[in-house]
């Protein structure tokens, strides 16, 4: 009997030493080139990533781009879906061309599905009066994710020194959405914000949103998953109910930001013979900029990043022009005034 | 608005415990072992989020018996691994009851749907067994558990459930046994596995040698 609980008790053991928990150490402030992982004081199961420009002198308040993965992600997600082959590293991810811009790029977690902990969502709005409520989890649990940034905020300046005028935000689908409402929410801390793939539902379901802020919005016309039209659309998830539309959104945002009824385009070049083309089309007399980069083609995807899941299922990825320069020459362009 | 998921993967292969029997409240003879394969599918729900998901698991277990009403055992499901017993504290007739407690331990790694973390879970089941025959026996028995999510994010998350099982028991020839069982639980407190429940039905098969 002693011989058969020793041996059970010296395989349980072994069975959990399968891996020891290493658990997140709070981040102590980062060197240039830094790559760390941080948790967040106050905040269960959400952690951030932060990749520190190596050109920084250690020293200057670094210029910040929040990036916000899409429903179902996470913080390493957010960074893959920008790279063209999925892996960070690469030349045109968006940490990289932050990165030689100057800028610290901030990867964190939204809040996780259960069981299915690293299953993540951002609470981004909608769920009432026949708006979806985006991408389900945070936005059905009402996670406080404006709370939840602010904290970040906090975490991120133990880090680096953040320059507070240049803050910004940005995300694809469900992050896209979150960065609208980050943007509604907190416009005295979000100097500008870049969308892709993801709309303001939060102010189309009647969330507050009076703030003058520019904002980019990278939208594929052939989206799948979030409709170029004010419609209901989803490709992971059946969901009921509309999102909305790029038009709409636009259209509200010009009127915040001041702008005139003219727009003029340019037509991106066809670089790639991927059956995608993009036109950016920039409205006049804006007090705040309001920028649209449309993809004729184009799927629920990062321009220039990874197609994470099957064209048949969100789309394509168009090659004409990486969305992350474009977003980053806009944050250049608009840092708080 | 009401929102419907589609089925994600078979969830909480990664992240659940195992809250299924596969046996009964009359342990493993003295001396003797006893293996024992099993696979079930079933589906959970959570009632925050909505989230649905069908979920399934396969576990492959060994008991020992210790003395006439004392068995112990491992059993490695899924990702997860547990430690569990067999202790009869009734023996009447045709009638057994036991308590049958089990430890738990999933270890996920950090992937695009789990966490860097450990699950940690204890359940507690009271198996009532009622033997017809020597091929046949009934069982069934509520069972309360607890669990403890850890991540290395930091911080850690509970949950309390109550569950129960009920099962059959049948014996082919003089070293198998199939068994045929659902079980199920809900959580009734905190959010570990999920705030919901859980249901399976699956079939196992055992060997004593």
């Amino acid at each position: 009997m002693r011989s058969s609980l020793r041996a059970i008790g010296l395989l349980t053991l072994l069975a959990a030493d399968v891996g020891c928990l290493t658990t997140l150490d709070p981040c102590g402030r980062a060197a240039p080139g830094a790559s760390l992982e941080c948790p967040i004081d106050g905040v269960f199961d959400r952690a951030f990533s932060i990749r520190v420009p190596s050109r920084w002198d250690g020293a200057a308040a670094l210029p910040v781009i929040v990036a916000l993965h899409g429903g179902g992600g996470n913080r390493r997600s957010a960074e893959s879906v920008t790279c063209p082959a999925g892996t960070p590293g690469e030349p045109g991810c968006l940490s990289a061309v932050a990165a030689a811009a100057g800028y610290a790029l901030v990867l964190p977690d939204g809040t996780g599905l259960r069981p299915l902990r690293n299953v993540r969502s951002w609470n981004a709005g909608g769920g009432r009066g026949g708006w979806q409520c985006v991408s389900r989890g945070a936005c059905q649990s009402n996670v406080d994710d404006l709370d939840f940034f602010d904290r970040l905020l906090a975490a991120v300046e133990r880090v680096v020194p953040v320059d507070r005028r240049r803050v910004f935000v940005t995300g694809l689908s469900n992050g896209g959405a979150m960065a609208h409402r980050l943007a509604c929410e907190r416009p005295g801390v979000v100097a500008a914000i870049a969308a892709v793939g993801g709309t303001n539902q939060h102010a189309a379901a009647g969330g507050r949103c009076d703030a003058r802020v520019p904002v980019l919005q990278v939208h594929g016309v052939d989206d799948p998953c979030w409709a170029y039209e004010t419609r209901t659309a989803a490709c992971a998830f059946l969901e009921e109910g509309r999102k909305v539309g790029v038009d709409d959104t636009l259209a509200a945002w010009r009127t915040r930001d001041g702008c005139g009824a003219t727009a003029s385009d340019e037509a991106l070049p066809d670089a790639a013979p991927d059956g995608t083309r993009a036109l950016r089309r920039t409205w006049a007399g804006c007090a705040a900029p309001v920028v649209h980069l449309r993809v004729e083609g184009g799927g629920h995807t990062w321009p220039g990043g990874h197609q994470y899941l099957d064209a048949d299922t969100v789309g394509r990825v168009s090659r004409d022009f990486n969305a992350s320069e474009e977003i980053v020459r806009f944050f250049d362009a608009n840092p708080r005034r | 608005m009401r929102t419907r998921a589609v089925s994600l993967v078979a969830a909480c292969a990664l992240g659940c415990p195992s809250t299924s029997m596969y046996r009964s409240a009359e342990p493993v003879p003295a001396g003797r072992w006893q293996a024992s394969l099993a696979a079930g599918a079933g589906g959970l729900s959570d009632r925050e989020t909505g989230a649905r998901s069908p979920t399934g698991y396969g576990a492959l277990g060994l008991q020992r018996g210790l003395t006439d009403d004392v068995d112990v055992g491992l059993r490695l499901y899924t990702v997860g691994l547990s430690a569990l017993a067999t202790v009869r504290f009734v023996h009447r007739g045709p009638w057994s009851v036991a308590l049958a407690p089990e430890l738990s331990v999933v270890r996920t790694p950090n992937t695009s749907t789990t966490t860097n973390a450990f699950h940690l879970f204890a359940a507690a089941t009271v198996p009532v067994t009622y033997r017809a025959s020597r091929t046949w026996a009934f069982s069934a028995g509520p069972s309360i558990g607890g669990g403890v999510y850890l991540p290395e994010a930091g911080g850690s998350a509970e949950g309390l459930w109550l569950g129960a099982f009920i099962n059959a028991e049948a014996r082919l020839g003089e070293r198998w046994w199939l068994v045929p069982e659902v079980s199920g639980y809900n959580v009734v407190a905190g959010d570990v596995p999920l705030r919901g429940g859980l249901f399976t039905a699956g079939l196992g098969l055992r060997f004593g040698f």
